[in-house]
């Protein structure tokens, strides 16, 4: 330090011993005088005071370490002030709170005053007092000068131990609050002044606000019980659409009063006590009550309350699960009556032995879309398209969907009835909103082999009747099948259009071959040729003996198709195919066309005299037809609309002993008759047996496979492991039983393709 | 009552009664003059827009006075900051002073006594 040697003296003058004996009497000269300045502050006469006066006084106090003592003197000087307010200005209102709760504003304000002018004291003297702050509180680690002011305000006033300020307190902002909830209005004014400040002032350890303790474990507990109170009442005297209404509002103006006067963090509280209160508790009761509960508004589709139901009850534990059980319980009864009508309109049929119509298939189908359309609204509109509605929903249909054990045959029937009829003059968007949700519901069956079987019968009459309505239309069905199922669901379904989309090609080779071929069929051939393991057909024909002009014709055709493509070998069926017969009758000549069955036993009466009858087990000789199909192909030549034979004696039944007559005077308007042959309909008992021998086959095949396919890549796995990776493979088409499984694997084990390991015989090997 | 909040300046009168008419955004440097004329008490300071430092001498008021200027002119300056002097013999007052204005004259780096 570069200084002067002449300044020395200067700083020697500034020593601070000289002061230390000045400092002995400091206190008891400067304390009156700061306490004398503080008393008019309360007095609120400040602007008589010299702020740089008292501030100097308490600064030089506090540099001559009387920082304790000023501290110490001043939360006296405070207390004594807070106590003398309490009796002057509060005590004397106690009463008034007493004598009627209504008046208990006036407590709450006169507390307020006494708070509100604290505050100004508390603000100014920190101020003045900076120093002690800085300088002495940090370190004795004792609250601040104005946080000391108002935790002696919480203790000599709000929690006085002299005078029940505390209980009044309580007791009027309860009122308060009670008052407003039976409808009245408040003073909310008052009401937040008071929260505010108990919010404003903290328990010692200087963070949790007096408010917690002082206020609100009171309001939850009274809230409880209010509404304990309330709900009970509400629940009796209210439907429960209304009772939802009241409690939501309830929970909204309980909302809105955390916000008005209270605070946020209590917001989540009453909202419990609410929710416990008036929903939880009473869960059942609503969603069970006679008028208007929750079975009542599915009926009626009332949105808007299923969907207050579905806002209120999820706000609750188990709420939400609740509601999906009764909305489970709800479609599952809906589904249940589907599937007695079922089954009460088939019985009805039985007794009456007719076969159980399509309508009943249609209808069943109509009913559960109807069921889905209604829930996929409500889900939408409701539950807010909430997933696990949507899967408890899901679920629920599922189950009684798959309760109906020809719910696969319905569905198809259904889709063929739309292809063939109803789609017609429908636009491509009505056309697919109905096939999605065929799709929809197809996802729900568990046994999608089962349906598969049925699409292909029915698409095949479709195909080779031509009585599809758009080749687009069926290909859009086959392509949503491939998207849920997979390319292996639908390879047969598309080989079947492949077979028709070849046919035309086909029939112009052969065309172009007759032209240049000597032998000709007697008459115009078109024929249809299918890859047999695409479409639903025996693999061999049924047997039928051909009159010799068709067996010329399929001479012809036989060689023009082994010369295109050799080694390929064609079976004839009769079943499947139609001609067209010119008839003579009396009265004009007819055009019919009939099945290639009808045609085979009409022709036989071409040789017959006419009038001559003909008997059933003649034809039967003649034609080898198997009786199931004879008497079917009888029936719809005799029996039907048009009777072209005479049967005698005339019923509806074919009997072996029946005679028949060629009918010469049948007449009919027009000149091109078509007898069609009974069309699809619901299986009868036997077919449905031959069916399920058939699907359980396929799923033998099935099963084998997948087995065959796990062990192959893993080479060895036990049980357990197989079965569970075997059902996961199969599981997109059927649900396989696991006895089902055990035989599939011994039934291999025996023919050799897997073997127990040895030593461990729930081990299997592959054996390639 | 004249309300000299509303003035752009205020006055500081020392012990030995010289008085210093300074800008109040200046003075306000200050803590304990920011108290004294903010308080929401209406002290007389406030109310008469002169404050009477009964402690502390012209000398050391008029550094005081300097460094609130100093300070202000420098404050989030970007250019080359001088020095600011003081001169030995009035350090240890001007920094009692200091501390009882509640100034941070000390943790100054550019200051040079």
């Amino acid at each position: 330090m570069a200084t002067l040697p002449g300044r020395r003296p200067i700083r020697g003058k500034i020593r601070p011993p000289s002061k230390k004996a000045a400092t002995e009497s400091l206190f008891d000269t400067s304390w009156p005088e700061l306490a004398s300045a503080m008393t008019t502050i309360q007095q609120q006469k400040a602007n008589t005071l010299s702020f740089e006066e008292v501030y100097r006084l308490g600064y030089n106090m506090v540099i001559h370490k009387y920082g304790e003592k000023l501290y110490l003197g001043i939360q006296d000087l405070i207390e004594k002030h807070l106590k003398t307010e309490a009796e002057a200005k509060i005590v004397p209102v106690l009463s008034i709170a007493d004598a009627s709760p209504a008046e208990g504003v006036e407590l709450l304000k006169a507390i307020q005053r006494v708070w509100m002018h604290h505050i100004t004291c508390m603000k100014m003297i920190k101020d003045i007092l900076v120093h002690l702050d800085k300088n002495y509180v940090p370190q004795t680690r004792l609250p601040t000068i104005y946080d000391m002011g108002l935790y002696i305000f919480r203790d000599s006033i709000i929690r006085s131990s002299t005078h029940p300020i505390q209980a009044h307190l309580q007791l009027v902002l309860l009122n308060q609050i009670t008052q407003e909830r039976k409808g009245d209005v408040i003073d909310r004014g008052a009401v937040k002044a008071s929260t505010d400040m108990l919010l404003e002032m903290k328990e010692n350890n200087g963070t949790d606000a007096v408010y917690t303790a002082d206020f609100e474990l009171l309001f939850v507990e009274t809230s409880r019980e209010f509404y304990r109170l309330e709900s009970e009442d509400l629940v009796r005297r209210f439907d429960p659409p209304d009772y939802m209404k009241k409690v939501e509002n309830r929970l909204d103006e309980e909302k809105l009063r955390c916000n008005h006067y209270l605070t946020a963090k209590t917001e989540p509280k009453i909202r419990l006590i609410v929710e416990q209160e008036m929903i939880a508790k009473h869960l059942k009761t609503i969603m069970e009550m006679e008028n208007w509960g929750l079975k009542q508004l599915l009926i009626n589709h009332r949105l808007e309350d299923l969907d207050r139901m579905y806002r209120l009850f999820s706000r609750v534990p188990d709420g939400a699960k609740e509601l999906q059980n009764g909305v489970a319980a709800y479609i599952n009864d809906c589904g249940k009556a589907s599937n007695a009508g079922v089954k009460a309109s088939t019985q009805e049929s039985q007794e009456k032995g007719a076969v159980p119509g399509v309508t009943v298939a249609l209808r069943w189908v109509q009913e559960v879309l109807d069921l889905k359309d209604k829930f996929d609204k409500v889900l939408a509109l409701s539950f807010a398209k909430d997933k696990s509605f949507e899967t408890a929903i899901n679920a629920a249909f599922e189950r009684f969907i798959n309760l109906n054990i020809k719910a696969p045959e319905f569905m198809s029937l259904f889709i063929d009835n739309k292809l063939k009829k109803e789609f017609k003059g429908k636009s491509d968007d009505e056309v697919d909103t109905i096939l999605n949700k065929m799709t929809t519901l197809f996802r729900f069956l568990s046994d999608k082999d089962v349906f598969e079987r049925y699409y292909k019968q029915h698409l095949s009459t479709r195909l080779l009747l031509g009585k599809s309505v758009s080749d687009e239309v069926e290909r859009g069905m086959i392509t949503k099948l491939k998207i849920e199922c997979g390319y292996q669901f639908t390879s047969k379904l598309e080989g079947m259009f492949t077979d028709m989309r070849l046919l035309p090609d086909t029939m112009s080779s052969f065309k172009d071959f007759l032209d240049n071929a000597i032998e000709q069929p007697p008459f115009d051939l078109h024929t249809t040729v299918l890859t047999s393991t695409f479409w639903p057909i025996a693999s061999t024909p049924i047997p039928c003996h051909f009159p010799q002009n068709f067996l010329t014709a399929i001479k012809v055709f036989e060689r023009f198709y082994t010369s295109r493509h050799n080694g390929r070998k064609l079976s004839w069926h009769p079943t499947m195919g139609n001609v067209d017969l010119r008839a003579t009758f009396d009265s004009k000549k007819h055009e019919l066309n009939v099945s290639t069955m009808a045609a085979v036993v009409l022709l036989i009466f071409n040789n017959i005299p006419a009038g001559e009858s003909v008997s059933y087990t003649a034809i039967r000789e003649e034609t080898k037809l198997p009786d199931e199909h004879l008497k079917r192909t009888l029936q719809s030549v005799a029996c039907g609309k048009f009777k072209i034979l005479v049967k005698e004696p005339k019923s509806r039944e074919i009997e072996d002993t029946d005679q028949f007559t060629f009918n010469a005077g049948f007449s009919e308007k027009l000149t091109r008759i078509k007898i069609q042959t009974i069309a699809s309909k619901v299986e009868t008992v036997a077919e449905l047996k031959d069916t399920k021998e058939k699907v359980d086959d396929a799923r033998n095949h099935m099963a084998e496979a997948a087995i065959v396919r796990v062990m192959k890549n893993r080479k060895q796995l036990d049980h357990n492991n197989l079965v569970a990776e075997v059902v996961a493979q199969l599981q997109v088409r059927f649900n396989p039983s696991l006895t089902m499984i055990k035989r599939r694997i011994e039934a291999l084990i025996e023919r050799e393709y897997l073997e127990r390991a040895p030593g461990d015989r729930k081990l299997y090997n592959y054996m390639a | 009552m004249a309300q000299a909040t509303e003035s752009e300046y205020v006055t500081l009168e020392s012990s030995d009664g010289f008085q210093f008419v300074i800008h109040r955004e200046a003075a306000m440097l200050s803590g304990t003059v920011k108290n004294m004329l903010s308080s929401s008490g209406q002290f007389t300071e406030t109310t008469e827009g002169i404050i009477h430092f009964r402690d502390i001498k012209a000398v050391i008021l008029e550094k005081v006075c300097q460094y609130w200027y100093y300070k202000a002119r420098y404050l989030n300056s970007v250019t080359e900051i001088p020095h600011f002097d003081i001169e030995p013999e009035y350090a240890l007052e001007t920094l009692m002073a200091a501390d009882f204005l509640d100034i941070f004259i000390l943790v100054h780096e550019k200051l040079r006594v």
